[in-house]
Parts: C-alpha cells; structure tokens; sequence
C-alpha cells in the first residue's frame, strides 16, 4: 500500500489528474463520512472537495515516512471540518447521523472489504473502553468538542476530560496496534 | 490555559486531546512545536493520529457523486505549475561545461578505455563529437571544417576524420572540441534570432533551438557513457535541465510513432524532479493508455541507454501504444 501511496503521490505531482481521481475512489468515503459526522452531509461535500483540492496543490506535504496517505487525508478532513465547525458553529444534525453506525455498532456493508475489517476491530476497541472514557472519545471525536467541552458535556473537570482522552486514546492505540490496524509508537 | 512550551508534561497530557483535534489552536501549534522536536513525542504522535484516522473507517460514507466531478473540475482549473525548462542554448552549454569539467579529470589511460555501446575509445568518442560539433557549426553558418562521409548517417560520419583525430593527441581532440562547441555557442549567443533557423541535420528539418536541445540530449548521454566506462557515477542533469530534455522528447512522439499503433489519446507521465504530464492527441475520445515512468529513467531509455524492458514503468491501457511510444522514443538516438 505504501508503495502505491508513493507512486500516486509522484504522479499527482507531475500533475496527472488520474492518480488524484484514483486517490478520491480510494478515500473519498473516509473524508466524506468524517466531516458529514461533524458538519452535517450538506457541508460534508465542500470539505471533501476542500482535501482533496488541497493534496492536489500541496502534494509535498504528505511525507510517506510519517504517515500512510489514509491517515494524512482522515487528519485533514478533521481539521478542515472542525475548523468550519468551530467557525460557523453549524454541526451535523440527527439526521445526518442517522443511518450511520455508532462506534459500537454493526459494520457498513458499502465500505471496502478492509475497511470494514478494520472498522469492526475499532468498534471493538472502543466497546472494551471504560464507559466514562468512552463517552469522552465521542464526543471529541462525533462532535468534535475541545476537551474543555468534552469536561462541560460530562460535568467532569478539564483534567479529568482531558485524562479520559489521554487514557482512552492510547488504550485504543494499543489495542489496535497489536491487531495490525495502527502502528504503535 | 495557554501551553508553557517548556513543560513537556502539559504538551504529554494534551497529546490525546490534539490527536482528536479537541484543543484550541494556540495549543494546537504548541503541542505541534513540541512533537516536531522530539522523535520519541513525533511517534507517539503518529501513533495516535493513526488510532483517530483508523476510527474514521466506522463513519465511512461515500459522498454524492457530484463531488468527485466537482473536484477533478477544480484541479482541471487549477492545473499545474510546471518547471520552467533550461533555455536550449544554455543547455547545451551547460552539458558541454559538465562534460568538460569531467574529462579534464580522466586520468591518460582512462581516454584509451572502450565506451560501450560504441567501438570508441573514450578518445574516439570525443572525437565523434568533435565532428558533430563542426557539421553543426556549418549549419548554423559558421566557418567550420567540412565533414566528411554520409552526413545523413551520424556514427559514420566524419570516420576519416574521426581515424586521424584518434591517430593524435587526446588533449588535441579534447581542446578542438571545446572550441567548436564554444564557438558555436557563442555565435548563437550573439544572435539569439538564429535559434529560430531552420535547419536540416541529418535529414531532419528542426530549429537552431530543438537541434540545440538534442545536442545537450546527446552530450549527457555521452558524458554518462564515459562515466560509465571510467567506474565514475552517472550524473543527473538538474530537473530544470531534465525538463527541457524530457520535453523535447515528448514533443517528438507525435511524429515518429507509426499511426497504426496510436489506438487514441494517450498520456505520458514522468515523475521525479523535472517530470510532468504529457497529453498526446489520438483518435477517439477515449485514452487508450497511460505510461508512468521516472523523468530520468524515460530519458535514459530515449537516449537507448536502458533497454525499453527494463524500464520501471508503469503502463495502464493499452500495451502495445506504450511500447510504440517508447520506440518512438528512441529514433533519434544513436
């Protein structure tokens, strides 16, 4: 994979527009389904469409060595969605989660063979999570709250809430590093 | 709060909070300054982003359809920008000072030694391209001593020449074909309108400045042929330089690949420094292939310095239009 992440980065960068294209039928399902979780499905499109403008302009900025291209564009799709969040304050509605799975629930049959493999194996890290960690996770993650608001949401202190995501967030990267799915430090 | 750049425990227990994107950006940046500092922090770092980018996997939705043309119109607009290839003069120059400064190294045996594929010594080499220098100084005007033999043909031209040269001085032949090359860069120089002259070289009509540009084409490639005999290293020209050569390769596609093997559009892409994209018209809307292939190996492979099989390409369509292309490619080379 990353040689293939390697090579299409090469050619985005000799400024063929297919290797983009093919990058998009890779990934545009993560991109979009991270920002339509925060910002709704309406603005979920210009995000999408933001990232991958964004690659294609900066092609340099993704470093193989630091990250699988994946990882670069699911970083990037949070930012720029939470970003638009943060500023216009707009975040998705019921209705744009619905039909979408919680962390703990059943896998969705359209996404690729792998990913949903690995999508199962996160639920499934994330459901052995302590329920106050957990909950914590989720809320930065679905709602993309600042840890101060994770500790308002929860009535917990900011120490608190930031200790659940601290503790939270390397157990799931332990759990999912020794099943293959990220790699652990 | 505001991060205390110095403590690295705040920047450890904000580490979580940064890889989900739950902290302000004043404590984005410094958590950022931190890990950018520290390979063991850098990693963890890593890893995290990596748990958070793996959990976007459960919410994967695939977006309307719309967006996907809404993004290849956007990089249609915006294209890219694309190095700006060395002017064919100064290419050429630059292949001749690079050419120089080498031999000026070789030590007195090392002009006696064989230079694959030809049957010249390094030696007979330069004075190879000491004749090519004279006929294309006769063509650009200059007052330059004939050439004789087929002139159509250019290893065989010149040979008597070639055959007295080799008989003498290495430095002589080292020395004329340094003033020959100058001179006609200098004349040039001097008249920046003639790299718009037509000229015909070996049978071929082109300009003062494309016959430049495979001039440089060729002096490279010599220069790489006696590095290559002498146990030196090959050089890389600089992108700039690849540009300008990989350019003028392209460009001649058109013409030379036989039209019963173009089965409709087709795209060269060269990666590396000093590649790009290249769109070759066909018949038909439809692109029936895409070749991929490093700037410098796709050169290496026009000038028939790597066999067309063992150039690491990638071809995606239609094979035998890549393979044509490729042999196209290399008519000009010698």
């Amino acid at each position: 994979m990353r040689d293939w992440e390697r090579a299409v980065i090469a050619r985005i960068v000799a400024g063929d527009d297919s290797a983009l294209a093919a990058v998009f039928d890779q990934y545009s399902a993560l991109v979009h389904g991270i920002a339509a979780r925060l910002v709704g499905r309406d603005a979920a499109g210009d995000v999408c469409q933001e990232v991958f403008v964004q690659l294609w302009e900066h092609p340099e900025r993704f470093d193989a060595a630091k990250a699988s291209l994946r990882t670069f564009l699911a970083v990037l799709a949070r930012r720029r969605a939470i970003d638009q969040l943060r500023r216009t304050g707009r975040r998705a509605t019921n209705e744009d989660r619905s039909g979408r799975q919680a962390l703990t629930g059943v896998p969705n049959l359209e996404e690729s063979a792998m990913s949903m493999i690995e999508a199962e194996r996160v639920r499934a890290a994330v459901a052995r999570l302590p329920d106050d960690q957990r909950r914590a996770i989720e809320l930065a993650y679905f709602e993309g709250l600042t840890f101060r608001e994770v500790a308002v949401a929860t009535g917990a202190h900011e120490g608190t809430a930031k200790s659940r995501l601290r503790l939270g967030l390397n157990r799931l990267a332990s759990a999912l590093g020794s099943e293959g799915v990220v790699e652990w430090a | 709060m505001g991060v205390n750049r110095e403590d690295i425990d705040a920047v450890d227990d904000l580490l979580a909070a940064w890889a989900l994107d739950a902290v302000d950006d004043p404590e984005r940046a410094a958590v950022e300054e931190v890990v950018a500092a520290d390979p063991d922090r850098a990693r963890l770092a890593r890893s995290l982003q990596h748990t958070v980018a793996a959990m976007g996997d459960v919410v994967a939705e695939a977006p309307p359809p719309e967006t996907r043309m809404n993004v290849l119109r956007a990089v249609a607009a915006r294209g890219r920008e694309q190095l700006e290839p060395t002017p064919a003069l100064l290419l050429f120059e630059r292949q001749v000072a690079s050419m120089t400064e080498f031999l000026v190294e070789l030590a007195d045996d090392e002009w006696l030694m064989p230079v694959a594929p030809y049957t010249w010594t390094v030696h007979g080499l330069i004075a190879h391209l000491l004749v090519v220098e004279r006929y294309m100084a006769g063509l650009v005007g200059l007052d330059a001593p004939a050439v004789g033999g087929a002139v159509d043909d250019h290893l065989a031209m010149g040979a008597d020449q070639i055959a007295a040269e080799v008989a003498g001085s290495f430095r002589r032949t080292f020395a004329a074909w340094k003033v020959q090359a100058s001179e006609t860069i200098a004349a040039i120089r001097a008249r920046p309108e003639a790299l718009r002259d037509q000229v015909v070289f070996h049978g071929w009509p082109v300009s003062v400045e494309t016959l430049l540009t495979a001039r440089a084409f060729e002096v490279w490639t010599h220069a790489d042929d006696i590095r290559r005999a002498t146990a030196r290293p090959m050089q890389t020209p600089t992108p700039r330089d690849l540009r300008a050569m990989s350019m003028f390769s392209v460009a001649t596609l058109p013409l030379l690949v036989p039209m019963e093997h173009v089965k409709g559009p087709a795209r060269i892409v060269l990666t590396g420094p000093g590649g790009g994209t290249f769109d070759l018209e066909g018949p038909g809307g439809e692109r029936a292939v895409t070749l991929v292939a490093d700037v410098v190996d796709y050169c290496r492979t026009a000038a028939r310095r790597i066999d067309i099989d063992e150039l690491p390409a990638v071809i995606e369509g239609d094979r035998d239009q890549a393979r044509a292309l490729l042999i196209a490619a290399r008519v000009l080379a010698v």
